[in-house]
């Protein structure tokens, strides 16, 4: 288990016993996880005018750095990072850590480089080609209904390849607001017994590499809407991008997806999980 | 030299090849320089530099890159530093050539650092100390004072590096919106003496 999916699960309130008890366990014996632990204690310990966390700090780190070098008073925006810097030992160090790579650069005292290090630089120059989805589903309780999902997108249609047998994608017309015209959408049905429902997902028509993505959730044995259910986009790395509150139809747009790895995770009992890969082939 | 970063302010902004791979020179130096005593990670202090260099990237794409040329040096440091520091945090990556007693970096004074030996940091062992930290994590978790809100912008800003301004986008709120939420909740937490008791007996059993 990887540390976003540990505090993921620990984060949540209604997590299964079994996953919590692998999530603990995860905690208990990973320091990283620790470390986030412990830069909370950091921050409880010492209460501050703008409590800003380690995140914020390692954001505005090199600006703290080039103000202390410049000489002079820390800019008024700087100082909550300034408090935040005395009572953080963790934040300190990377200042302590970002000084010395600094001097030792301007003395010439970083080590010299034993070969020519190769970096892959593709992504500098992205290739133009067609765009195609990827959808991975993974319910996470439910290990049966592992699949693999290929969307194709096209002007005008989006169609799901590869699916298996059990899963049949719906066709259903869908108006292209860019283009004015009606035009088919296809949705995949995603049955998750154990969690009582079931989730329609259908992808926009990818403009600019950025797809809409439409999830409607329905209750599993009566086919009811299922409104006000909480739902949370990670990315792969289980950074929250968004959370949302499925409509009266059970339905949740996010919008502006650019290509790339997701989990959304509908906030039920039993957590239930949708992986997907937007990418280019 | 500030010649030299300017050209590299303006290769790196023009997404040129020659100056990434010269950024990227430059930061594997950086790299092996805090690595030095863990020959161990050595190999991987490339993997870092590829990672910074596409952060690098998409952070310059989307407009979030320093403003000055004599900044940038300083804030692509920042973010090789940051790879390399996670990188020793990882189960299993704490040098195992320095001893316990031989302070090695400003962390050693903070409270996890100070239940960790090189023994238990190995992967799967478990440290008693941390048993008492986590129970303490779960017991803010389901901390009855705390909103919704209030624990959601505690836990991802504390548990998952997500960044005041990336909440403020996630919840649609202001960052001031954030920050307040934030307050109100530690604040409430702090207020809970028995927490709090709770919290500084670890803090001594564990030798601060």
């Amino acid at each position: 288990m990887n540390c976003q999916l540990a505090r993921s699960i620990l984060a949540s309130l209604q997590s299964d016993p079994t996953q919590n008890a692998v999530a603990r366990q995860h905690v208990l014996t990973c320091p990283t996880c620790r470390v986030q632990i412990d830069q909370l204690v950091c921050g409880l310990l010492a209460p501050a005018a703008d409590e800003i966390t380690c995140a914020d700090c390692r954001e505005q780190l090199s600006d703290y750095y080039e103000a202390v070098n410049a000489g002079g008073e820390i800019p008024t925006p700087l100082a909550p990072l300034a408090q935040h810097l005395a009572r953080c030992p963790y934040c300190a160090e990377e200042l302590q850590m970002l000084q010395a790579t600094m001097t030792a650069w301007a003395t010439g005292a970083l080590p010299n480089l034993t070969q020519e290090p190769k970096f892959d630089l593709s992504f500098l120059h992205p290739a133009p080609i067609p765009v195609s989805i990827w959808v991975q589903n993974q319910v996470t309780k439910v290990r049966e209904l592992f699949i693999e999902i290929r969307i194709h997108l096209g002007a005008t249609l989006a169609a799901f390849g590869d699916l298996p047998s059990a899963l049949t994608p719906t066709a259903l017309p869908v108006l292209q607001r860019s283009e004015g015209e009606a035009a088919g959408m296809q949705v995949l049905i995603l049955p998750a017994p154990a969690a009582n429902l079931s989730m329609q997902l259908a992808v926009g028509p990818v403009v600019a590499k950025k797809a809409a993505l439409v999830v409607k959730l329905n209750q599993a044995d009566t086919g009811q809407p299922l409104a006000n259910l909480r739902l949370m986009l990670y990315t792969a790395e289980r950074r929250m991008l968004a959370g949302s509150t499925s409509d009266a139809e059970g339905s949740i747009v996010f919008r502006d997806l650019a290509l790339g790895r997701y989990i959304i995770q509908v906030r039920t009992p039993e957590p239930y999980e949708i992986h997907l890969v937007l990418a280019e082939k | 030299m500030p010649d030299l970063d300017l050209e590299l302010y303006q290769g790196c902004y023009a997404s040129s090849t020659a100056a990434y791979q010269a950024l990227g020179r430059y930061l594997l130096q950086a790299a092996q320089y805090h690595l030095a005593t863990y020959p161990h990670l050595l190999a991987d202090a490339e993997d870092c530099v590829q990672e910074a260099l596409i952060n690098i990237y998409q952070a310059l794409q989307s407009g979030r890159g320093p403003n000055q040329p004599a900044k940038f040096r300083s804030w692509c440091t920042a973010i090789v530093i940051f790879r390399v520091k996670d990188l020793k945090r990882k189960p299993g990556n704490r040098n195992p050539l320095i001893s316990l007693d031989q302070p090695t970096d400003g962390a050693d004074n903070a409270l996890f650092e100070s239940i960790v030996d090189d023994k238990t940091s190995d992967p799967g062992t478990v440290i008693p100390g941390a048993q008492m930290l986590v129970d303490f994590l779960l017991q803010i978790r389901d901390h009855p004072a705390l909103s919704t809100s209030e624990r959601t912008v505690i836990w991802e800003g504390y548990m998952n590096g997500v960044t005041t301004a990336q909440l403020a986008e996630q919840l649609g709120k202001t960052p001031n919106a954030i920050t307040l939420l934030r307050k109100h909740g530690l604040d409430k937490l702090r207020n809970d003496k028995a927490l709090m008791a709770q919290l500084q007996e670890i803090r001594q059993r564990m030798g601060e």
